[in-house]
């Protein structure tokens, strides 16, 4: 009845590209789970790599947190060490101040504390968007770096709190948490949780209706939307997740200081959200990798000199570097990056 | 005697020193098809957002089935039946056609806070979202990117999302802004297609199209009513002929 003014074949070509690139994703998702198992127990002697595994995928279920907030409702949080600081405290003061060592316990304290921390800061913060948004979560989590910092009969104050190591036990299962292997299985299967959780949110309705807040937040209120519940929401909720990763760090560490508040944390996290391209889980978790393997590889070129520089000693300048490269050629990130290449290859291929 | 859907009565709004709407009333009946016309200016589009909530009033009440959501947020008044289009295409750009209308029916049938199941995977919703889509014969288009639509077809969906809520009283901002003749066409033909129970009110340009759906005009200038009646009526006016339809004559 209605004519179609554009071509139907248009859509074909665009959808069997959409689809080749799914059935790529599931199999490197695969390929990646499976390295994630089996790393520890190839590599059981380097129990450095172990740890730097473990602490980035801690630092990747951070950035998924962010993630939800930055890249699906469009919310620049640029305070999300907050709940990083809630978590990694929970944990801490009760362990080291309260004398439960009870592991499980301190991460539900985290997930809690910080998630009830997201109710309270993003009741106020959401009736704001914008530069207003950022300003308004960041001057929050300085409020906490300061409480933190001050505060010493609690959190230790500058010189933090030592975390001693916590005991896990659930209806008669013990694990040695000190056992690096143990631990990098409990981060591993906190961080799959969370991703495949995350995951199943951001395609279930809600998420829909928080990728439609992002877009176009004025026609959602338009259908009938209340908008302001949703953010609400996607704020514990990320919340809730960063002070998983955040009860996660202080365990590693097994040390909490005010700095887990600072806003360099918040910095890092957005850095690694964006470098792997917002809006995308993959991204998120492909940015803290990124990161915190590019880090490590710099810090370790002991010899490589640009000028009198000792580039090691510059990670910090080269990151820049490289985020400034990233934003001026690739918004989208590794991820926006992946997807234009297999855009293009696929192009080839059809008009071969 | 039908029952009053809308009713309007002494609605101001100020911009500062600029009184854009100037008390003005309306009142449309159920299944009425009424359009609101004026010159650029008149206010047409700001009273629209007074009716929708987009924008707070400065005096005067709004009655929506014979109950006040003067004070009442948009969402609100969407859920007690009003719904609208936009006069420029205001849509999310992200998602494919489908899951556009898909995410206006998952808020109609109130399971847009489930976080647990895939959104795809709501029969109920599907098949709706299929019926609003071929209702406003976008049938086949659904599975591309709202950015690959024609500018006409992206008019369509607009409209598919506003009647995806469900509304008794639907108000149209330009529907045909922008369009081609032979789109133009379709969206006469598609807004005639509409139930006729359904309230219409209609802000247009395109005298034709006026003409061709409405059964009543209210006229607009400067923020107030300068006539309202039956097409005929309002075409032999002289008042209106001075203002408006005489212009450029």
């Amino acid at each position: 009845m209605y004519v179609n003014l554009t071509p139907q074949s248009t859509g074909g070509s665009l959808l069997t590209g959409a689809r080749a690139y799914a059935r790529w994703k599931w199999l490197a998702g695969g390929l990646a789970v499976l390295f994630l198992i089996t790393y520890p127990l190839l590599n059981g002697q380097d129990a450095f790599g172990l740890n730097l595994l473990t602490e980035t995928l801690i630092f990747a279920l951070f950035a998924l947190s962010l993630d939800l907030l930055l890249g699906y409702t469009g919310l620049v949080s640029f305070g999300h060490a907050t709940y990083f600081g809630l978590g990694a405290y929970s944990a801490g003061i009760l362990t080291a101040q309260l004398k439960n060592s009870n592991f499980l316990l301190g991460l539900l304290m985290g997930v809690l504390v910080a998630g009830l921390g997201a109710l309270v800061l993003g009741f106020f913060s959401i009736r704001t968007s914008g530069i207003y948004f950022l300003m308004l979560t960041l001057a929050f989590s300085q409020m906490c770096y300061a409480l933190a910092f001050k505060w010493n009969d609690v959190t230790g104050g500058s010189n933090g709190l030592p975390v001693p190591k916590p005991e896990f036990s659930l209806v008669g299962w013990q694990l040695d948490l000190g056992d690096g292997t143990v631990f990098y299985f409990v981060v591993l299967t906190c961080f799959l949780a969370g991703f495949f959780g995350l995951r199943q949110v951001v395609h279930s309705p809600f998420g829909r209706t928080l990728i439609g807040i992002r877009d176009n937040e004025k026609r959602l209120a338009a259908l009938g939307y209340q908008t302001s519940n949703f953010k609400l929401m996607a704020c514990v909720i990320a919340g809730a997740l960063g002070g998983l990763a955040g009860a996660l760090n202080a365990y590693h560490n097994g040390f909490v200081s005010a700095n887990e508040f600072y806003w360099t944390t918040s910095g890092l996290v957005m850095v690694m959200v964006l470098l792997g391209g917002k809006g995308s889980l993959i991204g998120a978790v492909l940015g803290a990798f990124f990161v915190r393997y590019a880090e490590q590889f710099i810090q370790g070129q002991q010899t490589a000199k640009l000028g009198t520089f000792v580039v090691s000693e510059r990670w910090q300048m080269v990151l820049g570097l490289i985020f400034i490269l990233c934003v001026l050629l690739a918004p989208g990130g590794l991820v926006g990056l992946w997807q234009s290449l297999v855009r293009q290859v696929t192009r080839r291929l059809e008009w071969r | 005697m039908a029952v009053e859907a809308l009713k309007v009565s002494g609605v101001e709004k100020r911009f500062g020193a600029l009184v854009a709407v100037n008390g003005i009333n309306l009142s449309v009946l159920q299944g009425e098809r009424r359009a609101l016309i004026g010159p650029n200016g008149a206010g047409k589009t700001t009273f629209f957002n007074l009716i929708s909530g987009t924008l707070p009033l400065s005096a005067g009440t709004i009655q929506l089935w014979g109950r006040d959501v003067t004070r009442l947020p948009d969402w609100r008044r969407v859920r007690l039946g009003l719904a609208r289009t936009f006069q420029r295409n205001n849509l999310f750009m992200s998602l494919t056609t489908f899951e556009n209308v898909q995410l206006a029916v998952q808020r109609q049938q109130q399971v847009s806070y489930n976080l647990l199941r895939s959104a795809r995977s709501f029969q109920a919703i599907n098949e709706q979202a299929q019926q609003v889509l071929e209702q406003v014969g976008l049938t086949g288009r659904g599975e591309l990117k709202v950015a690959s639509l024609s500018y006409g077809e992206q008019r369509q969906l607009e409209i598919a999302l506003a009647l995806a809520t469900k509304p008794s009283i639907l108000l149209l901002d330009e529907p045909t802004a922008g369009m081609s003749l032979a789109e133009t066409g379709q969206m006469v033909e598609l807004v005639k297609s509409l139930p006729a129970a359904l309230t219409l009110l209609i802000v247009e340009h395109d005298m034709d199209v006026v003409f061709a759906l409405s059964d009543r005009i209210t006229v607009l200038h400067y923020g107030q009513v300068l006539a309202e009646g039956t097409p005929e009526e309002v075409q032999h006016n002289p008042r209106v002929r001075e203002v408006y339809l005489g212009e450029g004559e």
